[in-house]
Formats: C-alpha cells, structure tokens, sequence
C-alpha cells in the first residue's frame, strides 16, 4: 500500500532532517543529492512520490530543527544566520529554549497558514512571478538602503554601508572563486556564527541557567503582522531565483518595523519553513525548483499533478506538526545541557567542528573565506551596528543579479 | 476550513500557553494523517490489464505486472517485452537492462503510442515485490 510507503518516508525522512537540523553545517541538499544517485537502486522497492514525500518530510524538519545549533551554539546555517542575534541574547538571558519556541511558532504558523491559502496562492503564483520579477532587483536595493538608512545618526548609518558594501564585495568575489565549492558554508559560517562565538569567547561570556517557560506573550497584533509578513517574504524566495530565507529575513523586518526579538525569531522561523513550502506551489505551477531540495525531487518526478501536491502538503501537515514536539524536546535537553557543558569548551568545539567540516568541503580557500568573513563579522558587533548590514554579502550580489 | 478555524484560534490568543500549541500540533496532526491517506489511494496507481490496454488510454499513468518475455538493449534506450499473457512493448530511456526472460516485474510509467499501438514509456520497472 502506498500510505505505508509513505509513512516510512515521513518517518525517515524527520530521523534525516533531525540530524542534517541540529548538527552545525550539514544542509540537506547534501543527503538529497546522496539520494539522488542513489534513486536508481531505491526505485528498484520503492515509488518516486515515496522518495519526493522523504526529502519533505527531511526539509521541514530540517526548518524546524536548524534553530537550535543557530540558537545555543552560535552556528547557523544559510536560512538561520539572522536569528542567531535576537536568539543569543535571549540565550544570556536564559531564555533559549523561549527562543526556539519562538521559532518553532513562526513555522508552525507559517505552514498552516500556507496551506490554508494554497488554493488562492496557486492561480495567483504566475501572475506574481510575471508581475515581480521585472522589479526585484529595485525592491532588494531599496530594502538595503532602507537597512542603512534605518541606523541612528550619521555615524552609525556610514559604518552599516561600509559593512554593507565590505560584505557585498566579499560575496562577489566569494560565490564567483573558481574551484570553491559550498562557498555559503565559510562565508555565513565565518561571518554569523564563529565571530559571534569568537566575541563570546572575547568577553568571557558565561550562559545563565535556562528557563523552561511554559508560556509566551505575543500581542495578538503582532503575532498577525508577522505571520502575514513571514508568509509575503516566504514567498518571495519561493518564487524567485538566488533569494533566500536569510534575504527574505531583512525584507520581511523592513515591512513589519520594530517587533523586538520575539517578534524577530517567529518571523525568520516562519519564513524558513514558508520558504520550502512556497517552493512546492511553486514546483507544481512553474515547474520550476528554487532550492536543492526541490531540485532533486523534479529529478525525480518531472512534473506533478495536483492530486501529488496535496499528498506533499498533507505531508507537510504531518511532518510540521510531529516537529512542534520534536523540537521542544530537543530545545528542552539543549538547555539542560548547555549548564552542564563548560560554555568556553563548547565554543572552541564548535569552531573547531566548523572549520573542520569547511576544510572538507571547501578546503584551504574555504578556510581563508572563512578567516576573512569571522573578522567582517565582527565589525558590526565592534561598531554597534545592526549584523544584519552584512548581508550585504548575499543581498549585493542577488540585487546585481536582477539588476545588471 | 478546519485549519482556517485553527490559525484563527492561535492568531487570537495573545498569551501562547505550551499546551495550546500542542494541542494544536496535535489536532493539524489527527487531521493530516487521514487527509494523507485518503490522498495516497486517488494517485494509487492500480495494476493495469494489458489486454484492456486501448489507444483511447494514451498519456495515463498505469501500473503493470508481468512476466519478462524479451529484452533488447539499444544505444541510449531498452525495449523490455512483457506478457500477461497479453503481451505489450514497455519502452526504457536506460541503457543495459539486465532481466531475466520469465521474470516477475513490475512496471510505473504512462502509456505512449508507437505505430498505431498502444506502448509504455516506462518511468520505472522493478522486480515484483512478494
């Protein structure tokens, strides 16, 4: 029967993503393409949906689970680099396992939400692509100079376009170097989490015992303001080409205001999991993958019908909500363990893991893209500017892209 | 509309409590479960007879269970023989497919035309599964 192939797939798929999601710098486009070459010899017991239902299952759980290395150890992936911020500082507070939570209520809310507006969503994707896709470049040059310009005083706003501009310059060069692959990996790695852990390190910093909260405040406001913005910019990376979670991120910040930290770890968790949801719709009506995930499922199955697209998000629905447990729990033993762990140890650990897992991916210039981005990354944080400006190693080279 | 009613519920309540959030994740979970099984049995693809097999059936999706008769490996793709007894061409875009006459196998792909018959463009062919 095909519901048991596809409930082995989901099974497998949530082990697979709980282990790409809480170690530090395994992404799963990795296990996809692992899957990928292995389709011929799996086809030979199973069906290609069953195969496209596992590398779901994986990615939602992976949006789910990657809060918590970006969260408690500092090291984000590409779709988490803007929480690590607002997540550590409630991580000093002893509120981390809040922060996951935070996060874990943006993608829950995000993909319900998603699912529920699926049917409006998939006549109105191409006329939004079609729509958009001429202006994009504008829109992204306008969300960085915004950025910018939302620095208080003069100084502070010459520093956050100095950082901007040091960054984007970075990007270029960093994703146009011949012979590096993964160059996301050192860069983001370099400039988000081991300079945050190097300044840790630097200021002695020592992690208060967590708090187990039952309880979170959100005004009801908000929680609709971000979920509606959380969905927008989702869908925005959903849709277009070389725009991620980490983009998407700073426009959807720039259209909600100021919504503190809370605020700020719904919307980005929301937006990682809108992000690939997005990316089905718009699989099923462009026949177009925008990220690894989906790519390697239209090699699978070339297009799909929409008896198919609502099997995937049934699934989502499932995986989504086993993930609300599975990430509490793993939050809660995180925050056990990061007061019996020696903090100053974890850091050297993480950075060590790190650097081994660029040297093997990205070897010797990967390492020096990393060494360059770790001191970048710590420019903002020296200067008291906003982390975010160094997208600018991301957001320059998309918005050139779209523009030139 | 149950989920609509859902994310209504959680966009109203201001203090989040754990347990409403499992709650929910709970209800979205009872709720998924059935849709994905009721969903899997409408793209099911039920096995296919090949003597029931008409032009008319062109570019459906179709299942066949069959006995290898003959194999024919060419340059870039395979023809693959099966009977049922009633036999039909299965067409392979793969290059050596190594099966064994009289084998039991199992065929996923859509139904094409070729010189007025009806042919299968094989997505993927298998060994039947016991």
């Amino acid at each position: 029967m095909l519901i048991l192939e596809l409930l082995i797939a989901i099974i497998c798929g949530i082990i697979a993503g709980t282990i790409t999601g809480i170690t530090p710098g395994v992404h799963i486009n990795l296990v996809s393409i692992m899957l990928l070459s292995a389709s011929g010899y799996l086809f030979g017991f199973l069906q290609p949906i069953t195969l496209a239902v596992f590398i779901i299952a994986m990615a939602i759980t992976h949006t789910y689970l990657d809060a918590l290395p970006s969260i408690f150890l500092g090291a984000p992936d590409a779709d988490q680099v803007l929480n690590v911020l607002p997540g550590h500082r409630l991580l000093l507070k002893g509120q981390g396992y809040e922060a996951v939570k935070l996060t874990v209520i943006g993608s829950f809310l995000c993909l319900v939400t998603t699912i529920v507006f699926i049917p409006i969503l998939i006549p109105v994707t191409p006329v939004i692509f079609y729509f958009v896709e001429p202006v994009m470049g504008w829109i992204l040059l306008v969300t960085s100079v915004y950025m910018i310009l939302h620095e208080r005083g003069m100084q502070k706003k010459v520093w956050a376009l100095c950082v901007y501009l040091m960054a984007g310059i970075l990007g270029i060069i960093v994703l146009t170097l011949p012979n590096l692959e993964q160059p996301l990996l050192p860069m983001l790695s370099g400039m988000f989490g081991i300079s945050s852990l190097v300044m840790s390190l630097h200021n002695k910093v020592n992690i208060p015992e967590q708090k187990i909260s039952e309880e979170i405040s959100v005004s009801k406001k908000d929680l609709s303001k971000i979920t509606a913005a959380s969905t927008f910019s989702g869908g925005i990376t959903g849709l277009f080409p070389g725009i991620g979670a980490a983009q998407a991120g700073i426009i959807g910040a720039q259209l909600v205001g100021n919504i503190g930290d809370y605020g700020y770890l719904i919307l980005n968790g929301g937006i990682n999991t809108v992000n690939f949801m997005f990316s089905l719709v718009t699989f099923y009506t462009l026949e177009k993958a925008r990220n690894g995930a989906v790519l390697v499922i239209l090699e699978l199955i070339e297009k799909i019908n929409y008896s198919e697209l609502l099997v995937f998000l049934a699934a989502a629905l499932v995986v989504g909500s086993i993930c609300v447990f599975l990430t509490l729990w793993f939050a809660k033993k995180f925050s056990k363990l990061i007061n019996i762990v020696n903090y100053k140890y974890m850091c050297i650990s993480v950075i060590v893991f790190v650097s081994v897992l660029v040297f093997v991916f990205s070897g010797w210039k990967g390492l020096l893209v990393m060494m360059i981005s770790t001191a970048l990354g710590i420019i903002p944080i020296s200067v008291n500017v906003g982390r975010n400006h160094a997208m600018g190693c991301l957001l320059l080279p998309v918005t050139l892209f779209f523009l030139l | 509309m149950l989920l609509t009613f859902l994310l209504l519920v959680i966009l109203r309540s201001s203090n989040l409590k754990e347990k409403t959030l499992f709650k929910l994740a709970m209800i979205c979970l009872v709720i998924g479960l059935p849709a994905l099984y009721f969903l899997s049995l409408s793209i099911e693809i039920k096995e296919a007879d090949i003597s029931k097999i008409s032009l008319g059936d062109v570019d459906k999706q179709v299942k066949l269970v069959g006995k290898v008769a003959s194999v024919r490996n060419f340059e870039k793709a395979s023809i693959i023989e099966i009977t049922q007894p009633s036999k039909i061409k299965v067409i392979m875009f793969v290059e050596n497919v190594t099966l064994e006459d009289e084998q039991e196998i199992e065929v996923f792909g859509k139904i094409g035309e070729y010189e007025g018959k009806p042919e299968i463009i094989a997505d993927v062919v298998r060994k039947k599964i016991k």
